[in-house]
C-alpha cells in the first residue's frame, strides 16, 4: 500500500463509478461502497495519506493505532481529565486518553477494528458506536447488549467498518452523568472508493453543552435546560482554533453533535454550503440543497461541503443566541432602558465594602469575579470586542496561506470596510443623520 | 464613795470617743476594699472632675469611675456607712449621770435633797456592748462594700446595654440604607418598565420594615443611654460612648468559681456578722434586762438644819420575768440570723453554679457565631458579590444575601452582649456581690 497521492486520486476518481452502481444497495445496509464480497472478506486496513487524507480535529486529537494480523488494534482509556475549556476556566470532567473529548476515531470503510475499552473511573461504563452498522453485542448499551465494563477492566470491542461517513461515539452507561461529564468523541470513517472528489481541508467538530456553575470545578450532569459552555471540540472562543482555507479550495466541515438536550444550527458567514452527507450516509447530490446554516440536531452528524472563495475571517458558529455566551446567567434584571452604572452605584451602599471590589460587570469595568469561571467572556477582534463566546470560531480563508501558519487578522483590501458615513455621503444620498 | 469615783472616771474616759474619727477611718477602708475589689475603679470622688469626664465619651471602665463619684447610691452607701460609725461610736459611751435636786418648803423650813447617780447598764456590761457594736459595724461595712460593688456592676451592665443598643442601632441603619438602595433601584426598574408593580411593592414593604425597625432601634439606644446616664448619677447629660473596646470575647477566670465566690462574698461576711451580732446581743440581752433601770449614786440632804450624805443603789428586781423574754428574743434573732445567712450561702453556690453554666454555653454560642456563623455569611456576601460581577445574579440577589449578613450580624451582637453580661454578674460575683437573678441577656430584636 505505497500508493502515491496522485495515484490515490486517481483511484478515487475510478472508484467513484463502481459507487455510484453500488449506491441503491448500499442505502438499504447504511453507507458504504463495498460488495457484498468485500464485506463478507477481509479488507487490507487503510493507510492514512495513502488511502485518505486525514480529518483535521481542531483542538482535538487522532487515536493512534497498530496494525495486527491485519486488525487496526485501539484502545481507549476512560478517565478523569482536567480539562481546559479555555484560559482560566478548568474543570475535572470524564473523557478517554487523557482527553476532553476523546480522540478522533478514524479508519476505512472495510477495516477491521478491534477497540479496547480500560475503565479508569470510579463508575461502571460502556463505549457506544453511534450510527455504526455492526452486530448487536459490539453496540455498547450497559444492561442490554453487554455487562457494564467495572472499574478497573478492560473489554474488547471488535467489528468491521462497513459504511463509511462521520459517527461518533459515548459512553452509553448512566449515559446522562457520563455524556454530561464529556464522554464522547468522533469515529470518521473514510471511503473506500470515494464517489466524489475528496476534499482539501476536511474538519470535524463535535458539538456539547455543559452546566458549570462560575467558582465551581466539575460540569453539572443534574442540569436539564439551563447549560452555560457550549463548545466546540469541547473548547470555547475564544481558545477554538480557527479553520483555513485557500481559496478555492473544498472545504468540508464535519459536525456531529452529542449535546443533552439541544439542537444546534450551525451557521457559516460568506459562504454557501450544501450538506452532502449526514451520519445515514452519502445524500445523493440531486437531494441536496444550498445553504448558510444547518441544524444539527443531538444525536446526529452533518457533513458540509462548500468551495472556499470569499477571502476574509469568517464566523462560524451556532445561531442560537445564547449558545455564543459562556456562563451566561437568565435570572438577572432586565436592565435595558436603565443605567447600569446606577447598579454599582447603589450596591455600594447595600453593601459598603463592595466599593472595595472594585465595579462590577454591570459597566464592563470587570471586578473580582468567581475563581475559575469565564462568565460571558468574548472575543479580542482586530476591530475590538467581540461579543461571541461558546460555539464559535473562524474560518479564515486566504489566498495564501503558509502551511502550518496562523494567518493572523484578515487584511482588507481598501474601501470595502464598513466606515462611519462622512457628511458627504449623507447629504450626496439624502440620508437624514 | 469610792466606787461612785471609779465609776465616773470610766464614765468620762468612755465619753472621749471621736464620732469623725471612726467615720474617716471607716471611709476610708471603704475606699480601699472597693478598689481592690473591683479591679478597673480607681475611685476619683471628685464630683467636678467626674462631670468634666462626661463631656468626653466613655468606655466601660470610665462609666464605673464616674458613676462612684456621681451616683446617689455610692453617697448613700458612703451615708449609711457614717451612720453605722455613729451608732460604733455610741456603744463607748456611758449613759450621762442624773443629778436630781428637790428642794420642799415645809412650814417655815426648806429642805433640800441632792442625789447624783450614775446608771449602771452601760458601765456593767461595756465590753460586751462594745463587742457587739463591733460586729454590728463589720456587718454595715460589708454591707456598704456591697452596694458599692453592685453599683459598680449595675454600671458595667448599663454600659454594655448602651453599648450593644447603639451598635444594633447602626446594624439597623445599615439595612435601611440597603433596603433603601434596592428600592431606589426597583422604582427606576420599573418606570422602565422592567419590573412588574408586585414586586416593586415587595421592595417598599422591605424599605417599610426597615424604616420601622431604625426607629424602633434609634429609640432603644437612646434609651439605654438614658438608664446609663441615671446610673451615672448623671440624668441630664449627654452620654457619649467610647466604643473602641467592642463587645468581643471577655478573659475570664472560671476555676473554682463557687470557692472564690464564698471566699470573697460580701453579703456572706454581712451575714456572719450579723450573726456574731446577735450572739453577742443574746449574750448580753440577760444582762442588760437586769441592769436596765439599776444605778449608783450620792446622796445630800437638808432636813430640819440637818444635813447628811450617802450612797444610793438601784436595782431592778426580776420579779416579772422580763430577762427570760428578753433572751429568748435575743436567742430567736440570732437563730434568725444564722439561717438567713445558711440560705445565702446556698444562693451563692447557686448563683456561681448557674453563672458558670450560664456563661460556657453562652461561650461556646458565641464562639460558634463569631468564628463560623458569621464569617461564613460574610463570605457568602462575598462570593454573591463576585457572581453579581460575574452577571450571575441580580441586585436584588445580593441584596437577600446581605440580609442573611445582617442577620448574622445581629445574631453575633445578641450573643456577645449576653456573654458580656454574664461576665459582667460572674466578676460581680467574685468582687463579692451576688448578682440579680434577672441579669441574663433579652434577645436583641
Ligand atoms: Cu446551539
Amino acid at each position: 500500500m505505497n500508493l502515491s497521492r496522485r495515484s490515490f486520486l486517481t483511484r478515487s476518481t475510478s472508484a467513484a463509478l463502481a459507487g455510484a452502481a453500488l449506491s441503491r444497495a448500499a442505502a438499504a445496509r447504511g453507507a458504504t461502497t463495498l460488495t457484498a464480497a468485500e464485506l463478507a472478506g477481509a479488507l487490507p486496513p487503510g493507510v492514512p495519506n495513502v488511502d485518505y487524507r486525514p480529518v483535521i480535529t481542531p483542538d482535538g486529537a487522532t487515536l493512534e493505532f497498530r496494525v495486527v494480523d491485519g486488525v487496526k488494534v485501539f484502545h481507549l482509556v476512560a478517565e478523569e481529565v482536567e480539562h481546559e475549556f479555555a484560559p482560566g476556566m478548568t474543570v475535572r470532567a470524564w473523557g478517554y486518553n487523557g482527553r476532553v473529548h476523546g480522540p478522533t476515531i478514524e479508519a476505512l470503510e472495510g477495516d477491521r477494528v478491534r477497540i479496547y475499552v480500560t475503565n479508569r473511573l470510579d463508575a461502571p461504563t460502556t463505549v457506544h458506536w453511534h450510527g455504526l452498522i455492526l452486530p448487536n453485542g459490539m453496540d455498547g448499551i450497559g444492561g442490554l447488549t453487554q455487562r457494564p465494563i467495572l472499574p478497573g477492566e478492560t473489554f474488547r470491542y471488535e467489528f468491521t467498518l462497513r459504511q463509511h461517513g462521520t459517527f461518533m461515539y459515548h459512553s452509553h452507561h448512566d449515559e446522562m452523568t457520563q455524556m454530561a461529564l464529556g464522554m464522547m468523541g468522533l469515529f470518521v470513517i473514510h471511503p473506500r472508493r470515494p464517489s466524489e472528489p475528496a476534499p482539501d481541508r476536511d474538519y470535524a467538530y463535535l458539538l456539547s453543552e455543559w452546566r458549570v456553575e462560575p467558582g465551581a470545578r466539575r460540569p453539572d450532569p443534574n442540569e436539564m435546560s439551563d447549560f452555560n459552555v457550549l463548545t466546540l471540540n469541547a473548547k470555547i472562543a475564544p481558545a477554538t482554533s480557527a479553520m483555513v482555507a485557500r481559496t478555492g479550495e473544498r472545504v468540508r466541515i464535519r459536525v456531529g453533535n452529542l449535546s443533552a438536550m439541544d439542537h444546534h444550527p450551525i451557521h457559516l458567514h460568506g459562504h454557501t454550503f450544501t450538506v452532502v452527507e449526514t451520519d445515514g450516509g452519502v445524500i445523493p447530490p440531486a437531494g441536496r440543497w444550498p445553504e448558510v446554516s444547518a441544524l444539527v440536531p443531538t444525536g446526529s452528524t452533518r457533513t458540509l461541503e462548500f468551495i472556499a472563495d470569499n477571502p476574509g475571517d469568517w464566523a462560524f458558529h451556532c445561531h442560537m443566541t445564547h449558545h455564543v455566551m459562556t456562563q451566561m446567567s437568565h435570572g438577572i434584571p432586565n436592565l435595558i432602558g436603565v443605567d447600569a452604572s446606577r447598579f454599582d452605584e447603589e450596591l455600594e451602599r447595600i453593601v459598603p465594602r463592595y466599593a472595595d471590589m472594585g465595579q462590577g460587570a454591570h459597566a464592563h469595568g470587570g471586578g473580582a469575579i468567581p475563581p475559575n469561571s469565564l462568565p460571558m467572556v468574548g472575543t479580542r477582534g482586530p476591530f475590538g470586542y467581540v461579543t461571541m463566546s461558546g460555539m464559535f470560531t473562524l474560518l479564515k480563508v486566504r489566498e495564501e496561506l503558509r502551511e502550518g501558519v496562523e494567518p493572523g487578522w484578515y487584511e482588507h483590501p481598501a474601501g470595502t470596510v464598513a466606515l462611519p458615513a462622512s457628511a458627504a455621503d449623507l447629504a450626496r444620498d439624502g440620508v437624514a443623520h | 464613795m469610792k466606787l461612785f469615783a471609779q465609776t465616773l472616771a470610766l464614765a468620762l474616759v468612755a465619753s472621749c470617743t471621736s464620732v469623725a474619727r471612726i467615720t474617716e477611718r471607716e471611709r476610708d477602708q471603704l475606699s480601699r476594699e472597693l478598689h481592690a475589689r473591683v479591679e478597673t475603679a480607681a475611685p476619683d470622688l471628685d464630683q467636678a472632675r467626674s462631670l468634666a469626664r462626661l463631656e468626653r465619651p466613655i468606655g466601660r471602665d470610665d462609666a464605673v469611675a464616674i458613676a462612684l463619684a456621681l451616683a446617689p447610691e455610692a453617697r448613700e452607701a458612703f451615708a449609711a456607712l457614717d451612720v453605722a460609725s455613729a451608732a460604733r461610736a455610741r456603744a463607748e459611751l456611758v449613759r450621762n449621770p442624773l443629778a436630781q435636786l428637790e428642794v420642799l418648803r415645809l412650814g417655815g423650813d426648806t429642805d433640800v435633797d441632792f442625789d447624783l447617780s450614775q446608771p449602771l447598764a452601760e458601765l456593767l456590761t461595756r465590753r460586751a456592748r462594745i463587742e457587739r457594736a463591733d460586729a454590728q459595724m463589720q456587718a454595715e461595712r460589708q454591707h456598704a462594700a456591697r452596694t458599692l460593688v453592685r453599683l459598680a456592676y449595675d454600671v458595667r451592665r448599663a454600659w454594655l446595654e448602651a453599648a450593644a443598643a447603639e451598635r444594633a442601632q447602626q446594624l439597623a441603619e445599615e439595612r435601611f440604607e440597603a433596603e433603601a438602595a434596592a428600592a431606589r433601584l426597583a422604582e427606576e426598574l420599573h418606570a422602565a418598565g422592567n419590573l412588574v408593580e408586585s414586586e416593586l411593592a415587595l421592595s417598599r414593604l422591605a424599605l417599610a420594615g426597615a424604616r420601622e425597625k431604625s426607629t424602633a432601634a434609634q429609640m432603644r439606644a437612646e434609651l439605654a443611654l438614658l438608664r446609663l446616664a441615671r446610673r451615672l448619677g448623671a440624668p441630664d447629660a449627654r452620654v457619649e460612648l467610647d466604643r473602641s473596646d467592642e463587645l468581643g470575647a471577655p478573659e475570664l477566670a472560671l476555676e473554682s468559681l463557687a470557692e472564690s465566690a464564698e471566699a470573697s462574698s460580701l453579703d456572706l461576711r454581712e451575714a456572719e456578722a450579723r450573726v456574731d451580732a446577735a450572739a453577742r446581743a443574746a449574750g448580753l440581752a440577760g444582762r442588760e434586762a437586769l441592769l436596765e433601770r439599776s444605778s449608783v449614786g450620792v446622796s445630800a440632804a437638808r432636813d430640819d438644819g440637818r444635813r447628811g450624805a450617802g450612797l444610793t443603789l438601784g436595782l431592778a428586781l426580776p420579779l416579772f420575768g422580763g430577762v427570760d423574754v428578753a433572751r429568748a428574743e435575743a436567742r430567736a434573732r440570732l437563730e434568725l440570723e444564722r439561717e438567713r445567712h445558711a440560705a445565702l450561702s446556698l444562693d451563692v453556690h447557686e448563683r456561681a453554679n448557674t453563672l458558670l453554666k450560664s456563661y460556657l454555653a453562652a461561650a461556646e454560642r458565641h464562639h460558634t457565631t463569631a468564628q463560623e456563623l458569621e464569617p461564613a455569611a460574610r463570605r457568602f456576601v462575598d462570593d454573591t458579590l463576585r457572581q453579581y460581577n460575574a452577571m450571575q445574579i441580580g441586585v436584588f440577589d445580593v441584596l437577600e444575601a446581605r440580609r442573611m449578613e445582617l442577620d448574622a450580624q445581629e445574631q453575633l451582637l445578641a450573643r456577645a452582649l449576653e456573654l458580656n453580661l454574664i461576665a459582667a454578674d460572674i466578676e460581680e460575683l467574685r468582687a463579692g456581690s451576688l448578682p440579680q437573678q434577672n441579669a441574663l441577656a433579652p434577645e436583641l430584636e
